[in-house]
């Protein structure tokens, strides 16, 4: 991490020196380096400098001040010349867990990507112009300053004391050997819980309970007693961390679920995003970074597709997760609730569940999209199959189902990054993750065990895993991961819903009497629906609205002035309405302004000439 | 000091407390102001600065008001913290001003009757009692006063009703300068209302089929504040909390029942409650102040009692009886008894149902004994003049419509007759319609009920009774609170040897089990401890801590459960070790002692 730091230093002095002509052509990314995580001055200083280079399309604000006092950067990207944020579909992506750093760097690479490309790319012209951007790299500021650093990120307003002696995080891990990494240590310990796997002796696994004979070893994360009560870093610095399990929607506290907390909305980020979100109702899509797995993540999250209220979202939501697959190169799209029996190994996929089989095809998506469709879902309303609803993953409190469930925004999840699965069996296991470290990453990710003499255990030895939570070790692979992420960010963008005004020639009926006529309707251009169809049962999205105003000279004879068209199908059109118009003063200018709102899919108004 | 000399000082402390108590009591049962109200509870931490404290929890939603929480517990006898702890608030609804009565005659009762009422002052010498005096300061003086004090752009939640861009700025006001805001009516063929054929004084709405006139506008007594041809269509916020708003059952399953806001807890004063309570892990109890209907209600609001936790049912039943036995209030389950539900509709489909309530909250979450009391009601004059065609298979708080039943209001109308002028009335009741001539609206007629009869009683006798009542059942129910103690210890010398055998005996001597069976079910119930501290130099083969997951209380039986822990210490004869029971709920006792045979 240092490294990169350094490294960003230079870059940042040699741009000032030489006008970035020198860098960009060695890079493909321009001045921007997308192969190392940015601490979180970088990443001020990276969005700080992408606002000074396009003042007119994007402005930096803060959604909240952390509690050790960092803002959590929000840049808003819009194009002041098509119009406000609120009068166009919105779009909020953000990333919320701390030690997640890849899928942080990806959304950070979605804002580089949309400026860059603005003007040149004609689908990010488009959606820059269509859309207001919410975009916000990291939420928990915080948690991922630690993270990166492996200190503590500031005064803790409220620490843990992990081991209830009255202390606050006296006793943390430490580098003994100095190597510039705090993984674990292994002492020989006839009564200890572990011992090396018969696959590779580098790899620890628990003892059997009907084990006595062999070489057995008690394990200890790095570090040294601090506080001298005989465990080891047992109160290291923890703080609050922003869990995802905060959300309002279907919430549980902690006692039930961890990280649930004492109640909802007791994280002042969430909370200030979820306020975020509740004042700018226009907002059309949600999406939640994260890492890791490789895969697209929709609702529900405590309960299975047959919570689904509307068969048309959930049609929807299947469509555009297995899309995504395409996109990103990913491996499975799920709902968050069936996620986990996929993630047993040999599991067989579920039935509503889209995946990529180990040639590259996507199975399981609706049928159509794809050659092999094999749908074998589960129906729900058959008692039969009632058993399986005890089969998921529980996630009280998600985002997913506040943003859905109760805003009816279209909202999606990730998981970015996956390290080789090399037998395709849905499950990374420590001896393919140490394959990938021997054969590809020249030892990058594992420190192999050394002895060391530990001043109250002894003789011990020092190894393991460098990071217990697996982003790609920072170099071209985060680049190549930040790129899969964004093109199917930049594919979500593409779904929103766009209304636009549909007029058809004004024909003359009388011309001696002044009489014409001319069809209205509206189109909606995007993907998805003006508004799920939770958010209309909800009552949360208000109804499509056209609005035709005839200047003083045309009366209307049919047809009225204000039409409530309800919620317009994605890519579909509204019924027609046939407006018959008089012309009261053939003389003069006959105009009629035509304008259509919408709250989540944008605005439309032109000014129809009746005679001439 | 001999125990006659302690009986002495204890007299003499009694007279100094009765003196006390004289020049204090000409308490004044009428309404206060937030400047009244603190002013009284300054006066009351100046006067005992032993047993009370006054601080802030917080500032109120407009940020112009301190919320106060009055603490009364003697300090002499150990720490708050350290002791079993009843929370009390009042006005929550901004209306509700007797709540915020009945919590500041209760902390005047409670420190004025020490010494002298031996229920109080065993209350206030072995517990702490936490008063949140108004827990909407704002709203309360809004309608005590009928003045909005605060910018109405403002505040959270303001509302642009009108849509004309500002926000709050055509509220009702007093305009005849009688002190009340009534009600204005006008004949308009047009109009939804229309007098009621038994008492003409009472405004019905009108049916369909009402074809014969006259027919009536009513709206709140007010004037056009913004010219924009309404009267009182944009009032500002006035109350800043619902009780829709805390996280338990705060929306249905699909979501389309729910309470109050974006998500839990986004009312401000909600949230200042809540983060107290979870401050204090001591509280075990919780009773808020609210009107109206004369009724102690107990959880759920959003769940029939099909699950309830069998140990807790009894437990509400019984400590709540003693409520009835002093006033007069029938208990009921918020669901089952004071929600209209209908037969056959899932609880999470029932469009009546309460979501995110607080005593649900405290309750199925804390797992806290949590009880709302409605204060005050009109059944005493209904069933004096006769019920009439109200339906008479359920109490009055039970019958759709209450109050505002028009027959209701003929009954409780009838009865003002019968005692008109009474000065218990303190000029409260009904206004009758005067004619007045509106500067929009023409000639108009203003009257109605006034703000203290239906929903708050009136100053003087009647709102007396309601206080006196309810902090008479406070010092009842706060005793009911588990109370841990150590029973005894023992110590044997184990052979000829400086190894001891310690043995303590501890109980519950308090009425409710240190925790409710809701709090285990809900995995937030912390089991009992009780821990030998031992000094260097001394050691105990065993755990140092015994742990118990709760300890039975007494329900006022003579039977005591009692509980044991035991160690093998070794230690020279003569050194002092401390046994300590600590209980989240039930307070710590401890008691040190000295090795020997």
């Amino acid at each position: 991490m240092r490294n990169g730091l350094l490294v960003f230093a230079i870059l940042f002095l040699l741009l000032q020196i030489s006008a970035g002509a020198l860098l960009g052509q060695e890079r493909a990314l321009g001045r921007y380096d997308f192969r190392h995580y940015y601490s979180y001055d970088e990443l001020t200083a990276f969005l700080t400098d992408i606002n000074e280079a396009y003042p007119e399309l994007t402005t930096l604000t803060s959604l909240a001040t952390s509690q050790m006092g960092r803002e959590v950067w929000m840049l808003v990207i819009n194009n002041p010349e098509t119009g406000a944020p609120e009068e166009k579909p919105g779009f909020f992506a953000n990333q919320i867990h701390a030690g997640e750093v890849i899928a942080a760097a990806s959304g950070q690479y979605t804002i580089w990507y949309l400026l860059d490309r603005y003007g040149e790319d004609e689908q990010v012209t488009r959606i820059v112009d269509n859309l207001s951007l919410y975009l916000v790299p990291r939420l928990d500021v915080d948690g991922a300053e630690a993270y990166l650093t492996g200190m503590p990120a500031g005064e803790d307003p409220n620490p843990v004391d992990s081991d209830s002696d009255g202390l606050f995080d006296e006793d943390p891990p430490q580098d003994l050997d100095g190597d510039g990494f705090i993984v674990q240590m292994r002492k020989v310990d006839p009564l200890g819980e572990w011992k090396t796997s018969t696959e590779d002796p580098r790899i620890m696994v628990r003892r059997m309970a009907d084990e006595t004979q062999g070489t057995f070893y008690a394990t200890y994360t790095e570090g040294i007693d601090d506080d001298g009560d005989g465990e080891y870093n047992e109160d290291s610095y923890s703080s609050r961390f922003l869990s995802n399990r905060n959300y309002p929607w279907n919430w549980q506290p902690d006692v039930l679920q961890r990280g649930g907390g004492s109640y909802p909305m007791e994280e002042s980020i969430t909370r200030a995003e979820v306020d975020f979100v509740a004042a700018n109702p226009h907002i059309a899509i949600y999406l939640q970074h994260h890492c890791c797995g490789r895969i697209i993540l929709r609702p529900p999250t405590t309960g299975p597709d047959a919570d689904f209220r509307f068969r048309n979202d959930l049609e929807v939501y299947q469509v555009a997760t297995a899309r995504a697959l395409e996109h990103s190169g990913w491996n499975l799209a799920t709902s968050v609730f069936d996620w986990d029996q996929a993630r047993r190994p040999g599991a067989n996929r579920k039935g509503t569940q889209a995946y990529r089989d180990k040639d590259g095809n996507i199975r399981n998506a609706p049928y159509g999209m794809y050659p092999i469709p094999e749908n074998n879902a589960l129906d729900f309303s058959d008692p039969a199959n009632w058993d399986q609803r005890d089969r998921g993953y529980y996630a009280y409190g998600s985002s997913l189902e506040t943003m859905y469930l109760v805003f009816g925004i279209f909202s999606l999840a990730d998981e970015h990054w996956r390290e080789p699965d090399y037998n395709w069996d849905g499950l990374v296991t420590e001896v393919e993750r140490l394959k990938w470290n021997d054969e590809e990453l020249d030892g990058a990710i594992f420190i192999d065990w050394h002895p060391f003499e530990h001043p109250t255990l002894g003789n011990v030895e020092i190894g393991g895993w460098k990071q217990s939570k697996v982003s790609p070790p920072e170099g071209e692979l985060v680049e190549l991961e930040c790129e899969a992420g964004n093109r199917y960010t930049v594919y979500l963008a593409t779904l929103a819903p766009r209304v636009e005004l549909s007029i058809g020639d004004v024909e003359a009926i009388d011309e001696q009497a002044g009489l014409y006529q001319v069809d209205i309707s509206v189109k909606n251009l995007g993907a998805l629906r003006t508004a799920t169809e939770q958010g209309e049962w909800l009552g949360v999205v208000e109804p499509v609205r056209l609005d035709v105003s005839p200047s003083a000279n045309v009366e209307i004879l049919s047809g009225e002035t204000k039409v409530d068209l309800g919620q317009i199908e994605g890519t579909s059109e509204s019924e027609k309405t046939t407006y018959v118009l008089r012309v009261v003063d053939p003389t003069l200018d006959a105009t009629v302004a035509v304008s259509v709102w919408s709250q989540r899919a944008g605005r439309d108004s032109t000014v129809v000439r009746v005679n001439r | 000091m001999s125990i006659r000399s302690c009986c002495a000082m204890l007299l003499m402390g009694l007279v100094l407390a009765a003196t006390a108590h004289s020049q204090t009591a000409a308490y004044e049962f009428r309404y206060h102001t937030y400047a009244e109200s603190t002013a009284l509870l300054q006066d009351l931490v100046r006067q005992y600065p032993g047993l009370a404290k006054l601080y802030s929890i917080g500032k109120s939603a407009t940020g112009a008001k301190e919320i106060w929480c009055i603490e009364v517990g003697n300090q002499a006898t150990g720490a708050a913290e350290d002791k079993p702890a009843t929370y009390f608030d009042g006005n929550q609804h901004a209306s509700e001003v007797t709540g915020g009565e009945t919590t500041l005659f209760l902390a005047h009762y409670l420190l004025t009757r020490y010494g002298s009422d031996p229920a109080v002052t065993h209350l206030v010498d072995t517990r702490v009692t936490y008063i949140v005096q108004r827990a909407d300061p704002d709203g309360a003086e809004a309608y005590m006063t009928g003045r909005v004090e605060w910018d109405p752009e403002s505040v959270p939640r303001a509302n642009d009703a009108d849509g004309d861009g500002t926000k709050g700025e055509d509220g009702p006001e007093d305009i005849d300068g009688d002190g009340e805001i009534l009600r204005i009516r006008s004949e308009d063929p047009d109009g939804g209302w229309k007098v009621y054929d038994r008492d003409p004084r009472i405004m019905v709405r009108r049916e369909d089929s009402d074809t014969e006139g006259p027919f009536y506008r009513v709206i709140d007594e007010g004037i056009d504040n913004d010219g924009d041809g309404a009267v009182n269509e944009d009032a500002p916020v006035t109350g800043f909390i619902s009780n829709r708003n805390y996280p338990a059952f705060w929306a249905s399953a699909d979501g389309r029942f729910r309470g109050g806001g974006n998500y839990p807890l986004q009312e401000h004063n909600a949230r200042l409650l809540v983060d107290f309570i979870l401050s204090k892990p001591h509280i075990s109890q919780i009773e808020s102040y609210h009107t109206t209907s004369g009724i102690h209600l107990r959880p759920y609001a959003a769940r029939p009692d099909t699950d309830f936790p069998p140990q807790d049912l009894q437990d509400y039943s019984a400590i709540l009886a003693k409520g009835t036995a002093i006033t007069t209030y029938p208990v009921a389950s918020v669901y089952n008894d004071f929600t209209t539900i209908q037969p056959g509709v899932p609880p999470d489909e029932q469009p009546g149902v309460r979501h995110g309530v607080f005593i649900d909250w405290s309750y199925v979450h804390q797992g806290l004994f949590s009880v709302t009391t409605e204060l005050w009601t009109m059944e005493p004059f209904v069933n004096e003049m006769g019920w009439g065609d109200i339906p008479r298979d359920k109490p009055l708080f039970a019958v759709p419509g209450r109050y505002n039943r028009p027959d209701a209001q003929a009954a409780v109308l009838a009865w003002l007759d019968a005692h008109r002028g009474s000065p218990e009335l303190s000029g409260q009741g009904f206004v009758d319609w005067k004619p007045f001539d509106h500067p929009t609206l023409g000639d108009v007629e203003i009257g109605g009920f006034t703000r203290y009869w239906l929903r708050n009683p009136p100053p003087g006798p009647f709102l007396q009774t309601v206080v006196e009542d309810q902090a008479k059942f406070a010092v009842v129910q706060a005793l009911t609170t588990p109370s841990v103690k150590i029973q005894d210890v023992a110590i044997q010398r184990d052979g000829n040897s400086d190894r001891w055998n310690v043995k303590a005996t501890v109980a519950n001597e308090g009425y409710l089990d240190t925790s409710m069976e809701q709090a285990r079910r809900a995995n937030v119930a912390k089991p009992d401890r009780v821990t030998i501290e031992v000094p260097e130099g001394a050691a105990t083969t065993d755990p140092l801590t015994v742990e118990f997951p709760f300890m039975r209380g007494t329900r006022e039986s003579s039977y005591v459960s009692l509980y044991r822990a035991a160690w093998n210490v070794v230690a020279p004869e003569g050194t002092a070790v401390t046994i300590v029971v600590r209980s989240e709920k039930g307070g710590t006792d401890r008691r040190q002692l000295t090795i020997h045979d």
